[in-house]
């Protein structure tokens, strides 16, 4: 019976998020297109075509994940609605949970997209596939589950949907900031921040190695290790999906 | 079918909202739930539905309590402060949302929807719930609420927002109701009390200031007969006449 209670809200959740799932998807085929364009003009040879690819499906996962899961924590508190779903005989726990699944889902597709052409115009361009392919894919799916858990955690925390809209949003964008920060002026590892986490994902791709130090066009900024990269990663993800549903249970309307 | 509250207390910050307030109602029927507006009716409402927990005190649905919700719920269906349906979703979607929510299955949520369209009069139900007018919104939310035929009711001025055709309309449907159902209707239209109400439990400053039946309040606190009279009990109430 719990069971039936999760799938309701799993399957409105993804019925609400149609239109987004389209977009996002196209979005992801259209930068990949235009990625390859670039690759051809700047004759990139296939590790800085991938590299590109790579950081774009980092940068996709935090914008996707902050706008899907932006409004979980708070959608039903914010508008009226909450006042009759939340007044059903349903654990708030599960609530919670099956929009963080179905957010999760709603970002895995056009990651998936991002992939499938990566791969298509990579063996078209260079005739070979993406390095490490599985791997980076694996890292991406833990990548998009955490960043979607702690944007759906903040909403649990916040009034409103702007505060985990403008937060993911800086999150990702000024990620690299931070990375050029913390490595030229300071020269640390930026281990507490989730992005940092992710940039896995393209350097596995770019190279069959791991390295350490990206040396950049226009600064150097650090890489981490896998399990460096893994342990951010599910640390955040333990972190606000347990924050998420503490505060999503507790919340009043 | 019982509904108990035990010495409920709740604040919202410094501001008190419900001061230790108890009653125990039991059977059938419709209990108006009256006071001024900030008395508390709605803050209690949402505590019998879990949308806002008491700071102390007990609150019991047919014995079991609140605290253990996902069961004390399945006995209660709460129309409390104007909820909205999804936008996105069309009328019989969201029907059907809140019926396998409350674990119903296809067949009967089919049949309970078909009643409920003639009942309440919905249009179009393919129709998107962001395209309706706050008149038949409020009724897709009511439809929403009687779905799971639960035995007690919790409505907060059911009909705010409806003209008075449609309001008819609703009282008639709460008149049958309340044969089968226990149901708490806060409200400030006093004629609607009256009409509907055996029993009146009345708030003030979130104290329980006094109840029993609309007869014996009218008798106790106020003058003249009828609608007159309740008018005359409430305010002689709620201007704390009774206490000199």
């Amino acid at each position: 019976m719990k069971n039936r209670a999760f799938y309701t809200f799993f399957n409105a959740e993804l019925k609400l998020a149609k239109s987004q799932i389209i977009a996002f998807s196209a979005l992801s085929f259209i930068i990949v297109v235009l990625t390859g364009l670039l690759s051809i003009k700047a004759l990139f040879n296939s590790t800085d075509f991938f590299e590109s690819i790579g950081l774009v499906i980092w940068l996709m996962i935090g914008i996707a994940a902050t706008n899907v899961a932006a409004g979980i924590g708070v959608m039903d508190f914010n508008k009226r609605t909450g006042l009759l779903v939340l007044s059903q005989p349903v654990d708030r726990k599960l609530i919670f949970l099956s929009r963080l699944f179905a957010a999760f889902l709603i970002v895995l597709l056009p990651i998936t997209v991002l992939y499938i052409s990566g791969f298509g115009i990579g063996l078209l361009l260079y005739k070979v596939s993406i390095p490490n392919i599985f791997l980076s894919y694996g890292l991406a799916v833990l990548y998009a589950f955490s960043f979607t858990a702690m944007i759906a955690g903040i909403s649990a925390m916040s009034r409103e949907k702007s505060t985990p809209l403008s937060f993911g949003l800086t999150f990702a964008f000024l990620a690299v900031f931070v990375f050029a920060i913390f490595s030229k002026f300071i020269g640390v590892q930026p281990w507490f921040f989730l992005p940092y986490g992710g940039l896995a994902i393209s350097s596995v791709m770019a190279t069959p190695y791991l390295m350490h130090i990206n040396p950049g066009n226009y600064f150097f900024y650090y890489i981490p290790y896998l399990n460096e990269a893994l342990l951010i990663i599910l640390l955040y993800l333990i972190i606000f999906a347990v924050l998420g549903i503490f505060y999503y249970s507790r919340r009043e309307l | 079918m019982e509904i108990k509250a035990i010495n409920i207390t709740k604040s919202f910050k410094n501001n008190l909202a419900l001061n230790s307030i108890s009653f125990d109602i039991k059977g059938k029927g419709i209990i108006g739930y009256l006071g001024p507006n900030g008395a508390g009716k709605t803050t209690t409402l949402k505590i019998l539905s879990n949308l806002v927990r008491a700071d102390y005190g007990e609150a019991f649905i047919n014995g079991i309590n609140i605290k253990n919700y996902k069961i004390a719920l399945k006995y209660v269906s709460a129309l409390i402060d104007e909820p909205e349906p999804y936008d996105e979703m069309t009328i019989y979607e969201f029907l059907e949302f809140i019926g396998k929510l409350r674990e119903m299955d296809k067949v009967l949520i089919e049949k309970r929807i078909k009643k409920l369209v003639n009942e309440l009069n919905l249009e179009d139900i393919n129709k998107k719930c962001g395209q309706l007018s706050k008149g038949n919104r409020q009724r897709v939310v009511l439809a929403a609420v009687l779905l799971p035929d639960t035995d007690i009711l919790l409505l907060d001025e059911p009909t705010s927002g409806l003209d008075p055709a449609e309001a008819y309309d609703i009282k008639k449907l709460l008149k049958k109701l309340k044969k089968t159902k226990l149901i708490i209707l806060s409200s400030h239209l006093l004629n609607e009390i009256k009409e509907l109400c055996d029993y009146v439990i009345l708030l003030d400053k979130g104290k329980v200031i006094a109840q029993g039946s609309v007869k014996s309040i009218i008798k106790k606190f106020g003058s003249g007969k009828g609608e007159k009279g309740l008018e005359m009990a409430y305010i002689n109430l709620v201007r704390g006449k009774h206490e000199k």
